[in-house]
């Protein structure tokens, strides 16, 4: 196979999709971040656990799909990079659902392994490139400067996003000691003694 | 069969051969030792006694103050529909990963194994191949396995509901049976998991290595199960007790080397009778070590399930041909 995609390149593709990953949960955790009541706080936190979950499993689908339509996820359609099969053809939508998530676990099963041998193998192939039999290949040398252009964007507006995260919490923390205090000092209901009880209190002590 | 022996001896020192030769299959015995599945056969047993475990450790009663029973009351009801939901979607895809994987790995396994005790050429490439092949036929195995396994114990519960009903209105009769149908309930679920065992064992090998389709492969793994129990028995207990005796080994050979390390780490963090933070040369020396212990019992417990594999492999062969003799 001609022109294998080097480490750096298919870094580079992975640090990127993570960081879109990452960038949409942490824009959620802000919109949280800045409820002003406890009960918005909860409705919002609550919306985001299943924001997350419908779109991690969106996810799970959205990547083999641009992988099987596009060649790439988007990190690699960024790089100029393509996974592709021994043919040099772009991989169907199971292959690349394989790949991803059967293939992706496999590689980490033992300390992440199988992804560092990208290093040692001389076709620069992961444990998941050689169990769904696919090829990562460059396509355009120069995206490489968009790539890193990309991920320098991504970066920023991660530390953005972290740093107004940070910022709304500390601001809007009264409502969460507040509720904490709250939850401290209430003061324990008394039942109302029974009839038994009010006998049993009111009748004297003997004294031996 | 039965009246043929089989020499267990050859089988085991056939297995180690191939399985130290070939380190490839090693992999796959680290994903089936990472998501289950390394037991030769289903994982019913470990399957069932998990289930048991998660019962056994739930929690009591809730501590939810009124403070945040009102703050959880605020929340729609949509929401709490939306998020049972969502997290229903992400069990059942996890699940569904999972046992992919597991079908993958063992056809990968069984297959791979199989050609290396044929001298043939293994790598992770073509063990891909050998798991592709047979996955989808594995995994419908699995789901019928599974069915049949809870529809037994569905029915087993039914016929204890009703004698607990009659029971009930003859009191007598269930002081009587109550010890008698205790025991015959733990054997029962005792034998049929080690009979569900075998069946998985032959069947499986019977999809991968003889094309067989996943309903004839367990009707032929029933059959097969039942004229040889005594050979297949006697394969579990060799696999379990070398199992047991390299574990118990290698655990005691770790300890030794990793352990007086970690006490050499451990020990100026105890010293003059408080306890003092760890420095930063101490916390990299300990974490170094824990996950060189990792490590070390996943590629123990990899070698292991290959090996286990390769037994199987072996003795199914020899079934084979003792059945079309």
């Amino acid at each position: 196979m001609k022109n294998i995609a080097s480490f750096w390149f298919r870094i580079l593709g992975f640090l990127i999709d993570w960081l879109i990953h990452m960038l949409l949960l942490l824009a959620l955790i802000l919109w949280v971040s800045t409820s002003s009541t406890m009960e918005e706080a909860t409705n919002r936190f609550l919306t985001f656990l299943i924001i997350d979950f419908f779109y991690s499993i969106g996810f799970a689908f959205f990547n083999p799909y641009l992988i099987s339509r596009f060649g790439g996820t988007i990190g690699k359609l960024l790089t100029g990079t393509r996974i592709v099969n021994p043919e040099g053809k772009k991989v169907n939508f199971y292959r690349a659902f394989f790949r991803n998530h059967i293939g992706y676990m496999i590689s980490a099963s033992l300390f992440w392994i199988g992804f560092i041998w990208i290093l040692i193998d001389k076709e620069r192939r992961s444990w998941h490139d050689q169990i769904a039999n696919t090829y990562v290949v460059k396509v355009n040398k120069t995206m490489f400067i968009v790539g890193i252009a990309a991920l320098a964007i991504l970066l920023g507006t991660y530390g953005y996003l972290v740093n107004s995260t940070v910022k709304n919490f500390s601001a809007n923390s009264g409502i969460y000691m507040n509720f904490l205090k709250s939850i401290e000092t209430k003061p324990q209901q008394t039942k109302t003694p029974t009839t038994e009880q009010l006998k049993l209190k009111s009748s004297p002590v003997k004294v031996q | 069969m039965a009246n043929k022996s089989v020499d267990f001896g050859k089988i085991i020192n056939r297995s180690w051969e191939v399985t130290l030769k070939n380190k490839w299959l090693w992999v796959i015995g680290i994903v089936l030792a990472v998501f289950g599945g390394g037991a030769g056969g289903t994982n019913l047993y470990s399957n069932f006694s998990n289930a048991q475990k998660g019962t056994n450790s739930a929690t009591s009663s809730s501590q939810f103050t009124d403070v945040i029973g009102n703050l959880l009351k605020s929340v729609p009801v949509a929401t709490w529909v939306l998020l049972v939901l969502g997290f229903i979607l992400i069990i059942l895809f996890s699940v569904a990963v999972a046992w992919i994987i597991v079908s993958w790995a063992k056809g990968a396994l069984i297959k791979g194994f199989d050609d290396a005790e044929k001298d043939k050429k293994v790598d992770l490439k073509i063990l891909g191949s050998h798991g592709i092949a047979s996955l989808k036929k594995l995994f419908i195995y699995n789901l019928i396995s599974i069915g049949m396994f809870l529809a037994i114990m569905v029915g087993s519960l039914i016929v204890l509901f009703v004698l607990g009903v009659i029971f009930a209105f003859i009191p007598v009769v269930g002081v009587i049976l109550m010890i008698p149908l205790w025991i015959i309930g733990f054997l029962g679920i005792f034998i049929l998991v080690v009979l569900f065992a075998m069946i998985s064992i032959y069947a499986e090998r019977l999809i991968v290595l003889k094309n067989y389709s996943p309903w004839v492969a367990w009707k032929k793994g029933l059959s097969l199960s039942r004229g040889n129990f005594l050979h297949s028995l006697i394969m579990g207990i060799i696999n379990t007790a070398i199992g047991c005796s390299v574990g118990c080994l290698s655990m005691l050979v770790l300890l030794i080397i990793l352990g007086l390390p970690a006490l050499l780490f451990a020990i100026p963090m105890f010293s003059g009778g408080s306890f003092h933070l760890p420095n930063i040369f101490q916390i990299i020396g300990i974490v170094v070590l824990v996950i060189f212990y990792f490590v070390a019992n996943s590629v123990i417990r990899a070698f292991l399930i290959v090996f286990n594999y390769g037994n199987w492999n072996q003795l199914f062969w020899k079934v084979m041909k003792e059945e079309l003799k």
